[in-house]
């Protein structure tokens, strides 16, 4: 009995652990992503702005049906 | 909101009252009510609470309809609405309306959205690309979003493409958590 009750607070500890790690994961990527964004938006320029657009245009040009 | 399950019949009495060569227009004018409507709580209230009567509903659609220099047809058609006790669902039937004519016309509402105003240089790019794409003419609609950061992201119907920076930013987030 004990040996059950041992048994399933380890499971417990390990899916507990595992849901942490998943979380602060997706913070630390949503921070990156926040700050990523950042950046880019600060250092965007006109031309890099244009040179996007058309990037994006062409891509879908490519597309096909 | 609750949705009018005959918005799709109001939508249509309106398109053959109007006629299809003055639907444009005519359609302008319902979004511009459509707005108002979003905007304007006071509007709202004089079309679809009962308090008022027929006569203060119309006098006050009529007011709005002079101001705003709208067709007699539209006009009538709001008032009839709202006597049907639909005029919450203007906005419901004003988007099925452009629906239903872009239909018609075998025409596709395209919404293209890039973080700085791009007028209409790529508008011939545009078109033949997604025209190939929903094999439709394309109807352009152009939407500034910063947010975007860069690139362009555009809608036709349920298909959307996303080219903007963001859009690859969270295609990277998805997959870093993920992996």
């Amino acid at each position: 009995m004990s040996e059950q009750i041992l048994e399933q607070a380890k499971t417990n500890i390990q899916f507990e652990l595992e849901q942490a790690r998943a979380a602060i994961k997706a913070e630390a990527v949503e921070l990156a992503m926040e700050l990523a964004a950042k950046k880019i938006g600060e250092r965007m320029t006109p031309d890099e702005q244009r040179k996007l657009i058309e990037e994006s245009l062409a891509k879908l040009e490519e597309s096909k049906h | 909101m609750k949705k009018n399950k005959h918005s799709k019949r109001f939508a249509k009495m309106f398109l053959n009252a109007v006629g299809i060569d003055r639907a444009p227009d005519a359609l302008k004018e319902l979004a511009i009510l459509k707005a108002l409507m979003e905007k304007s709580s006071e509007f709202r209230g004089f079309l679809v609470n009962p308090v008022f009567s027929a006569e203060e509903r119309g006098a006050a659609v009529g007011e709005v309809g002079s101001s705003l220099n709208l067709s007699s047809q539209t006009v009538k058609f709001v008032n009839f609405l709202s006597e049907q006790g639909a005029a919450s669902a203007l906005g419901e039937v004003a988007d099925k309306a452009v629906a239903l004519y872009a239909d018609m016309k075998r025409l596709a509402k395209a919404t293209v959205m890039t973080p700085v105003p791009i007028g209409t240089e790529y508008e011939g790019r545009l078109k033949a690309s997604l025209k190939k794409l929903v094999d439709r003419d394309i109807e352009l609609e152009y939407v500034t979003d910063p947010s975007l950061l860069g690139g362009i992201l555009v809608k036709v119907g349920s298909t959307m493409y996303d080219g903007s920076v963001i859009g690859q930013l969270k295609l990277l987030k998805d997959e870093l958590i993920k992996g």
